[in-house]
């Protein structure tokens, strides 16, 4: 599946690593319908996210069909060093996925 | 209980099912089905703890009073609590009112930063999840644009 492009950057402050990313991605509920055809468009929404440090978990979600489109998320963590990577990857209900990586600075 | 061939047929078909697919690669559980598919609050809330007791306090939400957009509402939850297992995030207004769970492994904070779609004016519930004990607390989301939920 092709691979999908993410915005994410990784910032050390006083030994918290705040990251912020931007997935871009529809999520679509499923319940809207097409304005021209009045078919309901199909559910196409990320359920599985996971932030890695170094390869390691730190955080991991699942989400519903209720997270707004193209996903804003933003976490914190100890114990990350400048020069570390934050990796972010997603799986969504149709399999797709996506990924995006960010050194800390 | 008796079961039926048919039965133990399907029984097996699905254990069988179970087994071959495995726990998400990714997670330490299972995603929530049974939360996602209710379309009304209180179902999605047994589908999420089921019968447990959820506590006050310990869990704070930043959320707008009101919210133009109800397609993208940002949304901050944290807990001052140790060993917070998880975080989920509910509109009890939404045609799916279980939006999000967040999982704390290693080091990370009890804290998410998201945005969620609320259709009306609603409260954004947040639960957190810390050492076998459930708390959550509440905040009111007055909507002036309705999002595409």
């Amino acid at each position: 599946m092709a691979e999908k492009e993410m915005k994410i950057r990784a910032k050390l402050k006083d030994g918290v690593t705040t990251v912020k990313a931007i997935m871009y991605h529809e999520m679509e509920s499923g319940s809207r319908k097409d304005k021209e055809t009045g078919e309901l468009i199909p559910a196409h929404f990320i359920k599985e996210v996971k932030a890695e440090l170094n390869g390691e978990m730190i955080i991991s979600a699942e989400w519903g069909t209720g997270v707004s489109k193209n996903p804003y998320w933003s976490f914190e963590f100890e114990g990350g060093n400048a020069g570390d990577t934050v990796k972010i990857s997603w799986t969504d209900n149709l399999g797709e996925t996506g990924s995006g990586e960010a050194v800390i600075k | 209980m008796k079961i039926s061939r048919r039965n133990f047929l399907e029984k097996s078909f699905y254990v069988g099912l179970l087994s071959a697919v495995g726990i998400p690669s990714i997670l330490s559980a299972e995603w929530p089905t049974a939360a996602f598919d209710e379309t009304e609050y209180e179902p999605a809330l047994k589908g999420l703890i089921g019968d447990q007791e959820l506590l006050e306090g310990h869990v704070m939400i930043d959320a707008p009073e009101i919210a133009e957009n109800g397609a993208t509402v940002p949304v901050k939850v944290s807990s001052d609590l140790e060993n917070v297992e998880w975080i989920s995030i509910m509109g009890d207004k939404n045609p799916r009112p279980w939006i999000s769970r967040f999982y704390f492994h290693g080091k990370s904070k009890p804290f998410v930063s998201t945005r969620i779609k609320l259709r009306e004016s609603s409260n954004v519930v947040a639960i957190v999840k810390s050492d076998g004990k459930l708390y959550s607390s509440k905040s009111a989301v007055k909507v002036t644009a309705g999002g595409c939920v």
